[in-house]
């Protein structure tokens, strides 16, 4: 084969995803980039290159607990997100009727638009209106309803229950699938040498899954990053900026205040830490994620 | 307009347009081209019943292109303002009148004195006086109300009132908190304040403490003033209640808005709540409930900087003309069909109860005085309107409004004392204000 | 595992039965709520079944009389979101075949960067791009259509695509292909012949990736589209559930409605899909 058309014939094959990439993607957010350096007063432009909305930002006393909350939102959701989806695939890994019945219906929050998932959550959620509530009393759980989406303390990782029950299924799903992948004679060949259950987990099945951890670990980041509907929607970031995270408080810079700039800033912020996190974790994973690249 | 053949066939058909085309329409000028439109939101009738009377206007004027879209009501300010970075703003946009000073200091608006010519005679004829001053900003018309909303008001389950040994509605701040703990049952607290971030939990405070010379904002110093005593001591209200354990549960409040408070009350499980004017609206309130509602009582002595007022209001669907409008005219007469007595009439209990009436007509329907019989009294001696002021408005509004929301949940969760709260709400709020008006 | 002891499998149905709960509760709820009565909603105590089953929700999203009818033509907009799903999951579907085959089966420089960056793309995405990408489709004349929207679900669903589709790829032994040119084919001739029947599973999971994304996106469609006859279902279940009106019967019905066309997909498509991720994940 000739190295050099196959060169060309790979340049033009990408050509279309990465233009539409360039184009719908970048190029917003090349815009955000200009906005955060650009001064806005009564929503008129005051010129390019200034670091007021980045030191508006920093001044700001409520930015640091957006950061905390962020950090719960993005790092606890992917963690207990993977966490669990690790431990339901590997329950759904095993045959059985029950497993292979969940197989096919657990994608089904995955296909529930998140407006509604937002809404019909927040109404069952609702201490005092909302089943949950009404039946945890009833079964005699608690002896008052709780608040969870109106109490500071459980509001976050109400949250994030929520965005992992949307998200964890196809998580589970992934590794329920890559664990199925692990070669029977590698188990027999441990159970041969004695090892239980859980040693086998973690000296077979893990390092053949290692691959597919670090992809859905990312994969799951990027997603939980990328939701703005369901805390914008369940809290609008109450009770008392309880639940403001980056996505919301950007909203509500730009599109409430109609502070732009800052809201830019704010994107900017954020996408540097992202994009530190997520280099960082590929950095450590790097052996895994290399023994998984193509040939 | 862009309907679809069977939607314009049931309209056509409808008893509604049979029942307008008797009223004569007004005498169709030259007004020509396109004109477009954009709603946002609204209570279930209103949403239903706008598209109707558009087909009225199409049908009254055949030379005019009615482009009418309806959007979800909580992305009004994002949706506007890309509009108008866009340039594509439309040329009628029905929003909040809290709105009007920052579209119209950003640009985004025109003032209709200009463009409306003879037409804003009618208008002064049609619309109480009081409700179309609701559209003024800087001395000019910005925007035609079509009704408005009042803050703050008091819904009472006046059996359990009457239980309590009451026969009248409490009228001070202390009888509310007598009457509250009176009225606390286990499991049926006196009263509920809706607690949560949305606006109009935070319009529904607003109006208590404007009732006691509390004021957000003070324009003409530039400064914010959530932290004056007025406020103060409206928040020190609040939360006089919860700690008299008249209320439910603090964290119970911030997750609840003025929707399920008032399901909490119409399922007997809190004796009053507080809300604005359309306390009335259908919330699943079963016809048995013996239920009232009146004004929120009055502060015993006012500790105010400011004047105190009997009442807030704001015109949440007021039709705005946009300053790029490339047809100013067949806006106007978009608006002028809007002032005509059968639209106004729609707000004056059939079909919509649930919001103050702007058009005189609409005071005069029976179907009003039998559903809200304590608003027609008033307004007929002339005291309806009598010491009402606009809801806060000014460049920045939604940065105070969101400051100050925070600052009522951190009190009742019972996280700061009010001063506290507000002290550092008032801090915040001006530091991101100079950002907005440099 | 061929554990057969009676505690064994009572522990795993349990745990199923825990999973099932949290998975399929909320779920189950709101389809119940799309068979009860409005006043039943918000009863006291909360009633769990409906009292008496009715089919009035469903009716409602098509009598002509109701807000839902009037404002939402949920035939137009069913129709809407599919024609947006479908015809983006065709572009994405094709244009990612075609970059993930170059990803996966070519060699070039940058490839391995190129890959990594298109998926961190991804990322920057949500709120802090609605404005901006509102500029950008009005500047190039795209807001406010059908045409637009498709566009932007493709552009924003084509890296995943990519890369499950290359993962896909990769899977498949060189030797076929290579045997394939031996006898004579073309590069392009032994990848529609040999290479893409053997990837359909990684084919049918990117699309069916795709399509419910594209189904279910909101925030994009609610600011882009202005036109009623433009809009889609996920605008048309918001409008349910604005600040006056909560009508959960309503939503529950709609929701079930907007469901059914993923479900019948999924109904299908599961297996291959299940296999798609596999090898998507398994060797990336």
């Amino acid at each position: 084969m000739n190295p050099r058309a196959d060169r060309w014939l790979a340049y033009s094959m990408i050509l279309p995803v990465v233009f539409a990439v360039l184009a719908f993607i970048v190029g917003p957010t090349y815009d955000v980039f200009t906005l955060s350096f650009t001064r806005f007063v009564m929503g008129q432009e005051l010129g390019f290159g200034t670091l007021v909305n980045f030191r508006a930002l920093f001044s700001d006393p409520l930015f640091m607990q957006v950061l905390v909350n962020t950090a719960i939102w993005i790092l606890g959701g992917t963690f207990f997100c993977v966490l669990l989806g690790l431990a339901i695939g590997a329950y759904l890994a095993v045959d059985s009727p029950i497993t292979t019945a969940l197989r096919a219906l657990i994608l089904l929050p995955w296909i529930l638009p998140d407006v509604v998932t937002a809404m019909a959550w927040k109404w069952m959620l609702h201490g005092q209106v909302g089943i949950l509530g009404q039946s945890l009393s009833q079964i005699g759980l608690t002896d008052r309803p709780i608040s969870f989406l109106g109490d500071p303390d459980l509001v976050m990782w109400t949250l994030v229950a929520v965005v992992i029950w949307r998200k964890m299924p196809l998580v589970a799903l992934i590794l329920c699938a890559a664990i199925r992948s692990v070669p029977q004679d590698q188990h027999e060949a441990g159970k041969i040498d004695g090892a239980n259950v859980l040693q086998r987990f973690r000296f077979i099945v893990m390092p053949h899954i290692a691959f597919s951890l670090t992809a859905v670990t990312v994969i799951s980041m990027i997603w939980i990053t990328a939701e703005f509907t369901l805390p914008w929607v369940m809290t609008g970031g109450g009770p008392a900026n309880a639940s403001q995270i980056m996505a919301t408080y950007i909203y509500q810079q730009s599109f409430q205040f109609f502070n732009w700039g800052v809201g830019a800033a704010m994107s900017v912020v954020n996408l540097v830490m992202l994009m530190a996190i997520v280099g960082l974790y590929l950095y450590i994973m790097r052996r895994s994620w290399a023994s998984g690249a193509a040939p | 307009m862009k309907i679809t053949p069977s939607r314009r066939r049931f309209l056509a058909g409808s008893a509604a347009i049979a029942a307008a085309s008797a009223f004569p329409m007004p005498a169709v000028r030259a007004a020509s081209g396109t004109v477009s439109v954009w709603k946002f939101g609204g209570t279930p009738t209103e949403v239903e019943m706008w598209p109707e009377r558009n087909a009225a206007f199409a049908a009254g004027h055949p030379d005019i292109g009615l482009d009418y879209s309806y959007f979800y009501g909580q992305i009004r300010r994002q949706k506007i303002l890309a509009g108008f970075q866009t340039r594509r703003l439309a040329d009628v946009v029905i929003a909040f009148g809290q709105d009007i000073p920052e579209f119209a200091g950003f640009g985004m608006i025109q003032p209709l004195d200009p463009i409306a010519g003879d037409r804003m005679a009618g208008w002064k004829e049609r619309i109480v006086p009081e409700v179309l001053q609701s559209g003024m900003h800087q001395g000019q018309l910005y925007g035609l109300p079509t009704y408005v909303d009042m803050a703050s008001f008091l819904a009472i389950d006046m059996d359990a009132l009457n239980e309590a040994g009451f026969d009248r509605p409490p009228a001070t701040w202390s009888e509310l908190r007598e009457y509250a703990r009176a009225m606390t049952k286990p499991d049926r607290p006196g009263i509920a304040m809706p607690a949560t971030t949305a606006p109009v939990d935070i319009n529904i405070f607003e109006g208590i403490a404007y009732a006691n010379g509390g004021r957000v904002f003070d324009e003409a110093n530039n400064t914010v003033t959530l932290n004056g005593p007025g406020m103060v001591d409206a928040l020190q209200l609040y939360a006089d209640l919860i700690a008299d354990g008249s209320t439910p549960a603090g964290s119970a409040m911030t997750e609840t808005n003025f929707r399920d408070t008032a399901t909490l009350f119409s399922q007997g499980r809190v004796a009053m709540w507080v809300g604005l004017s359309w306390l009335n609206t259908p919330w699943g309130t079963p016809d048995d409930l013996n239920w009232q509602g009146t004004p929120f009582p009055r502060p015993d002595t006012v500790t105010g900087a400011f004047a105190p007022v009997n009442a807030i209001m704001d015109p949440t669907a007021i039709l705005m003309v946009s300053a790029r409008s490339e047809n100013p005219e067949a806006a106007i007469e978009y608006l002028d069909f809007w002032s005509q007595d059968e639209q106004l009439a729609l707000w004056g209990g059939e079909p919509e109860f649930a919001r103050v009436p702007a058009g005189k007509v609409a005071w005069e329907q029976p179907t009003l005085a039998e559903k809200w019989p304590g608003w027609v009294e008033a307004y007929q001696a002339g005291t309806l309107f009598k010491g009402a002021e606009p809801m806060p408005r000014f460049i920045g509004v939604s940065v105070v409004e969101t400051a100050l929301g925070n600052a009522i949940q951190q009190v009742v969760l019972g996280q700061q004392s009010p001063q506290e709260a507000l002290d550092a709400a008032t801090e915040g709020a001006q530091q991101q204000i100079d950002i907005l008006r440099g | 595992m061929s554990q057969s002891r009676p505690i064994y499998w009572t522990f795993m149905t349990l745990i199923g039965l825990l999973i099932a709960a949290y998975v399929l509760f909320p779920i189950f709820w709101l389809i119940l709520a799309g068979f009860k009565p409005a006043e039943e909603l918000t009863q006291l105590p909360i009633a769990f079944w409906p009292s008496e089953p009715t089919l009035a929700a469903y009716r409602d999203l098509f009598a002509p009389q109701t807000q839902a009818a009037q404002l939402l033509d949920w035939p137009t907009l069913i129709s809407n979101s599919f024609i947006v799903a479908v015809s983006s999951t065709v572009i994405v579907v094709f244009f990612g075949t075609l970059a993930g085959y170059a990803f996966a089966r070519l060699s070039f420089p940058g490839r391995d960067i190129i890959l990594g960056g298109l998926l961190i793309s991804r990322m920057f995405q949500g709120a802090a791009l609605l404005l901006p990408t509102y500029r950008l489709m009005n500047a190039v004349g795209l807001q406010d259509s059908l045409v637009g929207l498709t566009l932007l679900y493709s552009a924003f669903g084509l890296p995943f695509a990519t890369w499950i589709i290359a993962s896909g790829l990769r899977e498949i032994p060189f030797e076929l292909e290579e045997s394939a040119m031996m006898d004579g084919a073309n590069r392009l001739q032994s990848m529609v012949i040999i290479v893409l029947p053997l990837a359909t599973p990684a084919l049918i999971t990117a699309a069916m990736w795709h399509f419910v994304g594209a189904w279910s996106e909101f925030a994009f469609a609610s600011i882009l589209i202005e036109s009623l006859d433009k809009k889609t279902v996920t605008i048309g279940l918001a409008s349910f559930v604005d600040y006056f009106t909560l009508e959960f019967n309503r939503v529950g019905a709609a929701a079930s409605l907007v469901a059914l066309p993923i479900l019948v997909i999924f109904f299908f498509g599961q297996r291959y899909f299940t296999r798609g991720l596999l090898q998507g994940a398994v060797k990336g």
